[in-house]
């Protein structure tokens, strides 16, 4: 049992990785627009579409793939933000319309896209499957080692990007304090579209690396939706740094306690903590009533 | 009197309704649509009045068909002891689960009631011994029969069960309506609109909440156990997040903050489907697409739309 330990961290790292990549995007929607995107994870589930047909299609190399996801679930988050927040928005509704709109909009997309394709389980042809890296008693394919590595840089650069760019400014200005950020000339709508574009682009591409690991299928969007809300509310909704924590926490929890007992009881005290959290801290452990934090 | 006789020739017009379109197939529909009825009206009372919205109806529906189900399988109950003791346990689930969730409001009383719908779901599939889990739950008696000065009715035919749903939908209508209209409809409505100062006019928030809460998951345990001893089987792919989602759609379309507008989002929905069976799969993604432009741009839903014409003509009250 002993020996098996560093695997299951390893693995519990690259599944926690994941759920950071997704939790990031839906923390960031809701701390800088108070938006709770419930159709995030079919931003992450129409990524593994796309890189699917560019890989097997067009014949893009897997890589480049994931690059054009990027832009093409980045665009598809934009016009989501410009067609449907942004009319919700100009009425000022009750905060449980965007809830009501987001779930319409995952259920379109969830059964559009099993509609078109069916719900058959496909996988994103990766080179990176076949390697694998072997080291003590650890072994980890190439495609496992990417989606840490791209969760590593993707979370430094947004961390950078939030911090020290213009627009990160802007975008924390506007999560602090939505009327203020307007007075001092914060292009808000821009910013509200930049933090969708961010938001879905980490979705997608979460969604490109986990399609070549596991499965690529309409209903991936549900059950990574579910564990990037237990992520989100227990890092504390709108904290970036909870997120990263929580997620590989989850990740971690996951993959150890999952040695010892099935899978299905794992979600149950996923959601108990999650319920737990909600009442004795509903911003979270690393939450603030400030919005985004790097 | 005369306020009445529409309401009358309605109600007649739907009792007729099985007698003249006698297909068993559109039997069918009707008893499903009367419990899609009672579902959505009791989600209207959280969604309308409280102002929350509940992804956990599904669960309270799945716990009220559980309950009935194995009360009559296991322990042997009739069904006039199942049924109220169906509607009882889902209130009492009702009140268990809103001590924590109603303390919440807004995205995170909706994300905690997700939450809870998965743990509904996830305990019937995994309490194999008692629910059998995703195999689902087979042989759960008919409501039995009832013997009428010599007339033997049989509940498991569908034109008498048609009639017994239909009781009991009437008496939750006028359950809710005199709640809403005589006692708690405004305090509920003041709750949904500023707490804060519901509170300084003597409105006690909480405990409204909780009413609203605890009344509206007991009726949905009622649809449950209908539905339990109507189709005699039960899994739980019944009552998934997808179902509430789908309850949710009935009362936006409808229109939230009335009682007509989920009893019409109800029709509406569950004769969609048949009318879009040529569609296949694609009837959930025109529900999705409903369920957006609604929100957007009929935020009353139906009824609100319907309103908007009758008073183009009257003029403005305010």
């Amino acid at each position: 049992m002993i020996e098996f330990i560093p695997q299951l961290i390893i693995n519990g790292i690259v599944l926690g990785s994941i759920y950071v990549l997704v939790a990031l995007g839906l923390t960031l929607i809701f701390g800088i627009i108070d938006v709770v995107n419930f159709a995030h994870g079919e931003f992450y589930m129409i990524g593994a579409f796309v890189a699917f047909l560019c890989v097997s299609h067009l014949g893009l190399p897997y890589p480049l793939a994931i690059v054009a996801t990027a832009v093409i679930v980045g665009i598809f988050g934009l016009i989501t933000e410009r067609v449907i927040i942004r009319s919700l928005r100009r009425r000022d509704p009750h905060p449980i319309n965007y809830v009501l709109v987001t779930v319409g909009l995952s259920t379109f997309l969830l059964y559009g896209i099993n509609f078109i394709f069916g719900p058959d389980l496909r996988r994103i042809p990766s080179p990176y499957m076949k390697q694998v890296i072997h080291f003590a008693n650890v072994y980890l394919t190439t495609q496992r080692l990417l989606v840490v590595l791209v969760a590593v840089l993707l979370v430094a650069l947004l961390a950078y990007f939030v911090k020290y760019s213009s627009l990160g400014n802007q975008m924390r200005a506007t999560a602090q304090n939505f009327t203020a950020a307007r007075i001092v000339g914060v292009n808000t709508d821009r910013v509200f579209a930049s933090t969708f574009l961010i938001g879905s682009m980490l979705a997608g591409i979460a969604g490109a690396l986990v399609g070549a690991m596991f499965v690529t299928e309409p209903a991936m969007g549900i059950h990574i939706i579910v564990k990037a809300f237990i992520v989100v509310v227990v890092g504390g909704m709108g904290s970036i740094t909870g997120s990263i924590v929580a997620g590989l926490g989850l990740g971690l929890l996951e993959t150890l306690a999952g040695a010892v007992m099935p899978a299905e009881f794992l979600d149950i005290i996923g959601f108990s903590i999650m319920i737990l959290v909600l009442l004795t801290k509903p911003t979270g452990i690393f939450g603030s009533k400030g919005g985004a934090r790097a | 009197m005369r306020r009445l006789a529409p309401k009358g020739v309605l109600i007649l017009a739907a009792l007729a309704m099985p007698l003249v379109f006698n297909e068993a197939f559109y039997q069918h529909i009707m008893i499903a649509a009367v419990i899609n009825i009672i579902l959505a009206v009791s989600l209207g009372i959280i969604v309308g009045y409280i102002g929350e919205l509940s992804l956990a109806h599904g669960a309270f529906y799945g716990i009220g068909a559980y309950t009935s189900a194995l009360l009559m399988v296991k322990v042997g109950l009739p069904f006039v002891l199942a049924f109220p003791l169906s509607v009882v346990s889902a209130g009492i689930m009702g009140f268990i689960i809103g001590i924590p969730a109603l303390r919440l409001s807004g995205h995170y009383f909706a994300i905690a009631t997700l939450g809870f719908q998965g743990i509904v779901v996830l305990l019937i599939i995994n309490l194999v011994d008692l629910t059998r889990g995703p195999m689902g739950l087979p042989g759960i008696p008919s409501p039995g029969t009832l013997d009428l000065f010599g007339w033997s009715i049989s509940f498991g035919d569908k034109l008498p069960f048609f009639y017994l749903a239909f009781a009991v939908m009437i008496v939750v209508l006028i359950l809710v309506r005199n709640l809403l209209r005589y006692k708690f409809g405004e305090a509920f409505i003041a709750t949904r609109e500023d707490s804060l100062l519901a509170a300084s006019l003597g409105v006690q928030p909480r405990n409204c909440r909780m009413l609203a809460f605890v009344i509206s998951t007991a009726l949905a345990g009622a649809a449950g156990s209908l539905y339990a001893h109507y189709t005699m089987f039960i899994s739980p792919d019944s009552f998934t997040l997808s179902e509430s989602i789908y309850l949710v759609t009935m009362v936006i379309i409808g229109g939230r903050g009335t009682i007509v507008g989920p009893l019409i989002g109800a029709v509406i929905l569950t004769g969609l489907p048949e009318v879009l069976r040529f569609a296949g799969d694609l009837q959930f993604v025109i529900y999705g697409l409903m369920l957006m432009m609604v929100v957007i741009f009929l935020p009353k839903g139906i009824v609100g739309f319907v309103d908007q014409f009758k008073q183009r003509g009257a003029p403005l009250g305010n």
